[in-house]
């Protein structure tokens, strides 16, 4: 978990323009909207169901109670990466990216991509998995195709930790854990996308280097 | 026969003048009736109270939690903007000042600290918490374009200029609405407006009616500064079909109701119907311009009387400090004005403050001191209509007639924005001199 | 006015739906070429929240991986000596510049023969699954000294399960609150 922006929702700026009067507020800036490619958690791990198979959880848009939950959505501007290294040097040999288009998650790969690092491009050769984005409330909504799942939607945040007292630990302000701890994400949500792939499709290699990133459209 | 003709050339004019509606009134009451509902406002009031509902539960079960407390800080300040319930804007201020005493160092606690100072308009406090979160280094994009809002807000173009060139990203909405400040600032109202498109169709694909809202009823204002009234109008309808309970959007067609289309019930229509849902002192400004303008000079007195009671009240802080003194500079409390314009100065040294001072040292009298003051802070420092307007007044008075009717002339060229009663008296003033 | 923005609005849907309609037909619709520019990583749990200090968040979640070793070992060796003074090796006996060495290159290792886990006792960084009490571990691994009995009070948040149950099927993990 990465508790880097828990507080972006907390900005709405609102600075007014003087002078005339019906203008008052022109010009305030709104809340902050970076936040939409926000990772807050990452996970990878033998498919339950299938053996054969290995999953890829991205979470973003950490801490969404409730009613926020409904009303977050998958920013289109912003693509979702799987990075896979198969070679063992920490620089991805395949990815799975994730886009947000008309209300649906599009998984391209694994492919090779055309360059690797900072900068992407959609990696139209690597094939496509794509589902309707499951809403609040509505029940999962798996795509699937080449062997492989997919879904995009709000989920319960799976991380459980005292965040809270660890804070607290760190800025001096106590000298350890309670017994029992509270779980500072229970009861709230996060956005995520889960993507399920044969790890033939991965290589061969017994070890991979695995890793998330969240790209903005430029 | 030619009875015949008559009545049937008249039936049809009649006709006409019921199907086609004035062409010169823009704002038709059946485009956005539906908005003027309190039902809209009340779902956005009930989600926002359930939301706090949640994580005030939360806070009860684990007093002292500063991840709750960050949670409410951000929906009491959202309230605020909601409910016009100033004291949401202190309780929110409170809990991030505890969380930042207990905790300092957090930058996203400063941030936040600093965007209510920036709604309090206390903008050397937003300053320094945002120097400490650029001390300190995280997240800095944030940091950066906050910085920029504050220095933008103290008149400090160049230092805005320059934090915004370091993080400039045509990517993000969030830099793109800076720069459209930036372009307004510098008094280029055609770029600002073209950035401002470009915001509104990233806001599009975000997912986030809130902001489209925002983005859309902002462009609504700037097409109606570049006198586009009618793509201001429609603007406006699009931002409100994608956030019914958007009250500026419904502010600017009052506006346009009053100001271009010459209705004042309807406007005060609107406007009663926002003062009802909104109980902010804003509104009273403009009703005070709609009873200037229908030389109801009783009804103008009470209005402004009404603003400076409530926005005087000392919970708003700084936040009308410069309406104030606008309304007591003219209002025979030039001395007030002034001490209040001295104040904002400080402040926020913006031309706009300057031209406060130099129109509240005006009405004292002493027109030395006004002319010193925009002739070092203001002429050619900002084009805002009415600093222009006064400006030219200033001028006049004191002689100067050739630079007074340059400044006169160009603030006619926003009479829309200036609304009726200004441009006729701006009319009434180039014919004098 | 409002039924020419009715139109305009339909009209919008039309586009919307015959696109859509194009993707169903053909999965492969050709997508824009635009770029996509970095702005956020992540590869092992906390690993930011806990040995990147603040003024160098926004760096590390756009330095490549293969870069990060490099530029943030001593960094990160510097922050574990800051957050345990006393540290000598750790329960999987790293010294504490071979264990922030391994950390500062910030990737999740998965492995593709068995069981997937932080860690359960045996299977030492083969994944993470959903339930596993990464905090813990990692507490342990920074406090809890080579037996991984020292700082009690310091190696164990206990939290040790999520609050709603997963999935057995895809997607796994519980639905929202």
């Amino acid at each position: 978990m990465k508790i880097k922006h828990l507080l972006l929702t907390a900005l709405a700026v609102t600075a007014t323009a003087m002078g005339i009067v019906w203008a008052a507020d022109h010009i305030d800036a709104p809340a902050v909207t970076s936040t939409t490619s926000d990772i807050t958690d990452y996970y990878a791990f033998q498919s339950p169901e299938n053996a054969d198979n290995l999953v890829f959880v991205a979470n973003l848009q950490g801490l969404l109670d409730p009613m926020a939950t409904a009303s977050a959505r998958f920013d289109e501007q912003i693509m979702v990466e799987f990075n896979i290294d198969n070679t063992g040097d920490a620089v991805e040999d395949l990815v799975i990216q994730a886009v947000f288009r008309d209300g649906k998650v599009q998984a391209y790969g694994p492919v090779a991509p055309a360059e690797t690092g900072l900068i992407s491009r959609v990696e139209t050769d690597g094939g496509l998995v794509e589902a309707e984005i499951t809403q609040y409330n509505e029940p999962a909504i798996v795509g699937s195709g080449k062997g492989m799942k997919v879904f995009a939607g709000p989920r319960d945040d799976p991380f459980f930790f005292d965040f809270t007292q660890y804070s607290e630990i760190i800025a001096g302000n106590a000298s350890g854990f309670n017994d029992p701890g509270a779980d500072t994400f229970a009861g709230t949500n996060v956005l995520s996308v889960v993507v399920e792939v044969p790890k033939s499709m991965l290589g061969n290699a017994a070890t991979l280097n695995t890793w998330v990133e969240s790209k903005r459209k430029i | 026969m030619r009875n015949i003709t008559f009545i049937i050339v008249f039936s049809l004019l009649l006709l006409a003048a019921f199907l086609i509606p004035r062409q010169a009134e823009v704002a038709q009451r059946a485009d956005y009736e539906y908005y003027l509902n309190e039902e809209h406002l009340q779902k956005e009031r009930q989600e926002l109270s359930s939301r706090a509902g949640f994580w005030e539960k939360k806070l009860e079960a684990a007093p002292g939690n500063f991840v709750f407390q960050k949670k409410l800080a951000g929906l009491y300040a959202n309230g605020f903007k909601l409910s016009a319930d100033i004291h949401l804007l202190h309780r929110s201020d409170s809990l991030l000042q505890e969380i930042n005493t207990r905790m300092p160092g957090q930058v996203g606690v400063l941030q936040a600290l600093a965007a209510n100072a920036i709604t309090r308009h206390a903008f050397r406090e937003a300053e320094s918490h945002l120097r400490e979160a650029v001390e300190i280094g995280a997240n800095k994009f944030t940091s950066s374009l906050m910085l920029a809002d504050v220095a933008m807000e103290r008149g400090n173009l160049l230092e805005a200029e320059l934090l915004l060139k370091d993080i400039a990203s045509d990517a993000h909405f969030d830099y793109l609405i800076r720069e459209v400040k930036l372009h307004d600032q510098s008094d280029n109202l055609d770029e600002a407006v073209r950035t401002m498109e470009k915001a509104a169709g990233l806001a599009r694909v975000s997912g986030d009616d809130g902001i489209l809202y925002w983005a859309l009823s902002n462009l609504g204002d700037m097409y109606g500064h570049q006198g586009k009234v009618r793509k201001s109008y429609e603007t406006y309808l699009e931002a409100l079909s994608h956030y019914p309970a958007g009250l500026h959007a419904l502010k600017g067609i009052a506006w346009i109701a009053f100001s271009h289309d010459g209705n004042t019930e309807e406007a005060k229509t609107i406007l009663s119907f926002l003062q009802s849902v909104h109980p902010a002192p804003d509104y009273h400004l403009m009703l005070a311009e709609i009873a200037a303008y229908e030389g109801d000079s009783a009804a103008e007195q009470k209005s402004k009387e009404r603003f400076i009671r409530e926005a005087s009240r000392k919970v708003y802080g700084n936040m009308y400090q410069s309406y104030l003194c606008l309304l007591k500079s003219e209002g025979g409390a030039a001395a007030e004005a002034l001490a209040i314009a001295r104040e904002e100065v400080r402040e926020r040294p913006h031309p706009m403050s300057y031209h406060l001072l130099a129109w509240s040292s005006f009405q004292t009298g002493d027109k030395e001191q006004a002319l010193e003051i925009l002739e070092h802070h203001v002429l050619g420092k900002t084009g805002e209509p009415e600093a222009l307007y006064h400006a030219g007044i200033i001028l006049g008075s004191s002689g100067r007639k050739e630079a007074a009717r340059r400044q006169l002339r160009a603030a006619r060229e926003a009479s829309f924005e200036l609304g009726p009663v200004a441009a006729e008296e701006i009319d009434r003033r180039l014919e004098q001199l | 006015m409002k039924n020419r923005l009715k139109t305009g609005i339909l009209a919008l849907m039309a586009i919307a739906l015959s696109f859509t309609a194009c993707n169903e037909d053909d999965p492969m619709t050709p997508v824009d070429d635009s770029r996509y520019m970095q702005e956020d990583q992540m590869g092992r749990p906390a690993i930011n929240t806990v040995f990147v200090n603040a003024g160098d968040k926004d760096n590390f979640n756009t330095t490549e991986p293969s870069k990060q070793g490099a530029a943030y070992a001593d960094k990160f060796n510097d922050k574990l000596l800051a957050l345990n003074p006393a540290y000598t090796t750790n329960a999987l006996g790293l010294d504490a510049a071979t264990f922030t060495s391994v950390l500062a290159t910030d990737v999740l290792t998965v492995s593709t023969e068995g069981k997937t886990t932080f860690f359960d006792g045996t299977n030492v960084l083969t994944g993470r699954a959903l339930a596993d009490d990464v905090i813990s571990v990692e507490l342990l691994l920074i406090f809890g000294g080579p037996e991984g009995t020292g700082n009690p009070g310091l190696t164990d948040d206990n939290v040790d399960a999520n609050d709603k149950a997963f999935l057995n099927t895809f997607p796994y993990l519980a639905t929202p609150h």
